[in-house]
């Protein structure tokens, strides 16, 4: 694989993987609002 | 009829445990000249030498010895990972001990096992006055001790390819990234070390934007990042993470520590092009299902008890330690006695939980692992099928984890049989600080942190606590990260010696 | 005369000054066994000022530790100019006595620990920490590296 191949396809790698953790987040968030507000 | 380990068997062993504690030697040269260069602290810079020269004179007069030329079998190598951690834990211990923030030599023990496995339990005195080589020490424990040190010791120190697979399953990774086993490693550290420059420079801006100096926000940066990536929990200053009272900087290390807690073979996938892995894969998804359902229980009973006013205080402070067990990094926004004295049963059932199911298979987290959690609730469903379904019926349950897979009953009983080993871990633990006269959810908070290496702590964790029960943790830390087969091992390999024939 | 003895005798005890009737000094794991009843009084806490002095555009954070656990205090720029020390390895922190509000889950700070400062009061100027070279580890080390070296030569002529 050529070295700019490697490096697009890490970033977007790096990049798929904040936005797992962002929706992680974002259940969490959505959570605590939810529970604190429901009640 | 148990066979009596042959000379050879012991040799190959002795020679194998030389190299790695040669090693570790070796590594204390950084915190050596790191020491002497940059942080002009030579006090603690002789400490690294001394304890330099004491494993390098044991690594090589072990494997001087014991030279052989023979191949690691699969045994022997599981009796050398669980040596090796033992003799990491002592060898580290001794620049931690020589710098007086230690109260005894068992607590330093205590402290590198904590740190090579990942843990983050801490029984450090005066942390805020600690040199930073010492520092730096506590921190790379974790770095190390997080790839593994079978993955050190493959990458630098042992030339062959099927000792070093063996070495590598020895300690709980049966994840082959790729068919060989040095590319495997490779890999590993390579994902390590760029994230390491990452983390390093994200976490050095966020910490100058938010008022640290310059060379203590990239201080802190490698530090947090080393201790948050590899799921320990170790932080250079006393507060912890309260340290920073910053919501940017605790948003970057939930994400270090949620990849840090991924599958080593799932970021090889990401980073190889297959995108779509991340949501397909049984642990991603098992790790978000099981993440709202501890949230569920967490927070209501944060909420029963009014314990935060806000929404966005509950999730700030009830979110953050229970991602920090969830992923079993550790790191806290609250002190210690809080979780005990404000949290209340219900939450605290919620992290008991998070933390003993942990995060996935193959990577710095502990616990049962996800991927074992999604095996057995997939098991647990083709089970029910079965008993619904005509007799006559063939039920198949496919998994997806990097490939589609059938579960088998073999895979079942193995995932099984080491979740019952961890279960059997926290009850011990448990037991013992209940004898010791703990409370039993603080005892069975504390004993499920230790064996399932997250490192939250509600206070139990703390010099004065008996030596039986310091003792007890270390045990359940080490058993906990080579996932007990290793540890089993070794003492399957001394009755051996002593009954075989 | 007897009563009179009395009341300074309790006066005294009670520490009464100018800034404050209410404020004992609290130390920090009494603050922490007892968060809720401490929650939103003013205390008083006394301590070594330790690691950085984190600037938030007119406002700073800073750490008191009172050689248990370190607390955060939330205190008005100004009122950290006269901090010159804060401990770590190379230097041991100024000693400060902090009046201000407790709260257990700070609303205005995402529910964090913290004590509001209305006054924070220097009670000792802290310095340098030198850590004078240690001969013992000094002679140890040098010597732990000779034997390695040597034993590794001999190691090398051996096995020729």
């Amino acid at each position: 694989m050529k070295k700019i191949t490697i490096f697009y396809t890490v970033t977007l790698g790096i990049f798929w993987e904040a936005v797992y953790v962002m929706v992680i987040i974002g259940v969490g968030l959505v959570s605590a609002l939810a529970i604190q507000y429901i009640r | 009829m148990i066979l009596k380990p042959q000379i050879n068997d012991i040799k190959n062993i002795g020679y194998y445990l030389g190299r790695i504690i040669l090693g570790i030697g070796l590594t204390m040269f950084l915190p050596f000249i790191m020491g002497i260069i940059l942080f002009r602290e030579v006090n603690p810079a002789l400490d690294f030498l001394i304890s330099a020269n004491i494993a390098i004179f044991i690594g090589v007069t072990l494997s001087w010895l014991c030279k052989t030329n023979k191949e690691l079998h699969a045994g022997p190598a599981m009796v050398v990972i669980a040596l090796s951690w033992l003799a990491a834990m002592a060898l580290s211990a001794i620049p931690l001990s020589l710098s007086g923030h230690y109260k005894s030599f068992l607590d330093a023990c205590f402290e590198t096992m904590s740190g090579f496995t990942t843990t983050g339990l801490t029984l450090v005195q005066d942390l805020d006055h600690l040199s930073q080589s010492h520092n730096l020490w506590r921190h790379l424990g974790p770095f190390l001790g997080g790839q593994g040190i079978a993955i050190i010791a493959i990458s630098f120190l042992v030339k062959g390819t099927s000792g070093s697979l063996n070495l590598y399953l020895g300690e709980g990774r049966d994840e082959k990234l790729v068919p060989n086993i040095i590319h495997t490693a490779r890999f590993i550290w390579a994902i390590s070390i760029v994230y390491l420059i990452l983390g390093t420079i994200l976490l050095g801006l966020v910490g100058i934007s938010i008022g640290l100096k310059p060379q203590s926000a990239f201080f802190h940066g490698t530090c947090i990042f080393m201790a948050g990536f590899d799921t320990a929990g170790f932080s250079p200053q006393s507060p912890n993470i309260l340290y920073y009272h910053s919501l940017i900087y605790e948003i970057v290390i939930i994400f270090f520590m949620v990849i840090g807690s991924f599958n080593f073979n799932l970021h090889y996938q990401i980073w190889r092009g297959n995108f779509k892995e991340i949501w397909k894969n049984i642990e991603t998804r098992t790790l978000l299902f099981v993440i709202m359902i501890v949230i569920l229980i967490t927070m209501v009973g944060l909420r029963q008890l009014g314990v935060y006013s806000d929404g966005i205080i509950l999730f700030r402070k009830g979110f953050f330690q229970l991602i920090s067990g969830q992923t079993t990094t550790g790191y806290m926004t609250i002190y210690a006695q809080q979780f005990i004295k404000e949290w209340g049963e219900l939450a605290l059932i919620g992290i008991i939980i998070s933390m003993a199911l942990g995060g996935c298979a193959c990577s710095t987290a502990g616990g049962i692992k996800m991927l074992r959690v999604g095996i057995i609730c997939k098991a647990f469903r083709q089970d029910v099928k079965r008993i619904i379904l005509s007799p006559s019926a063939i039920v198949v349950q496919k998994f997806h984890h990097i490939r589609t897979m059938f579960i088998e009953d073999a895979q079942v009983r193995a995932v099984l049989i080491v979740t019952i080993g961890y279960f059997f871990l926290y009850g011990l633990g448990t037991l013992i600080g209940v004898w010791l006269g703990y409370p039993f959810l603080e005892a069975l908070f504390e004993s499920t942190s230790a064996a399932a290496n997250v490192g939250l702590s509600c206070g139990i964790t703390d010099t004065s606590m008996p030596a039986i029960l310091k003792i007890t943790y270390i045990i359940e830390m080490w058993a906990g990260r080579l996932e007990l087969m290793s540890v089993f091992a070794l003492f399957g390999f001394f009755v051996a010696y002593l009954k075989g024939k | 005369m007897k009563n009179f003895f009395l009341l300074l005798g309790l006066c005294l005890a009670l520490n009464i000054s100018n800034s404050n009737c209410y404020a004992q000094t609290v130390s920090s794991s009494d603050l922490l066994s007892n968060t809720k009843a401490y929650d939103g009084e003013i205390v008083t806490y006394q301590g070594e000022v330790i690691g950085d002095v984190m600037i938030r555009q007119d406002y700073a954070w800073l750490h008191v530790n009172d050689r248990a656990i370190a607390l955060g205090i939330w205190a008005n720029r100004k009122m950290v100019q006269d901090i010159l020390y804060t401990g770590n390895y190379h230097k041991k922190g100024d000693i400060v006595e902090v009046t201000g509000i407790f709260h257990r889950s700070c609303l205005e700070h995402g529910g964090d620990l913290d004590i509001h400062a209305s006054e924070i009061k220097k009670i000792l100027s802290g310095g340098s920490d030198p850590h004078p070279l240690s001969r013992k580890k000094a002679y140890l080390g040098i010597f732990s590296l000779v034997l390695v070296l040597f034993f590794y030569a001999l190691k090398k002529i051996f096995q020729r």
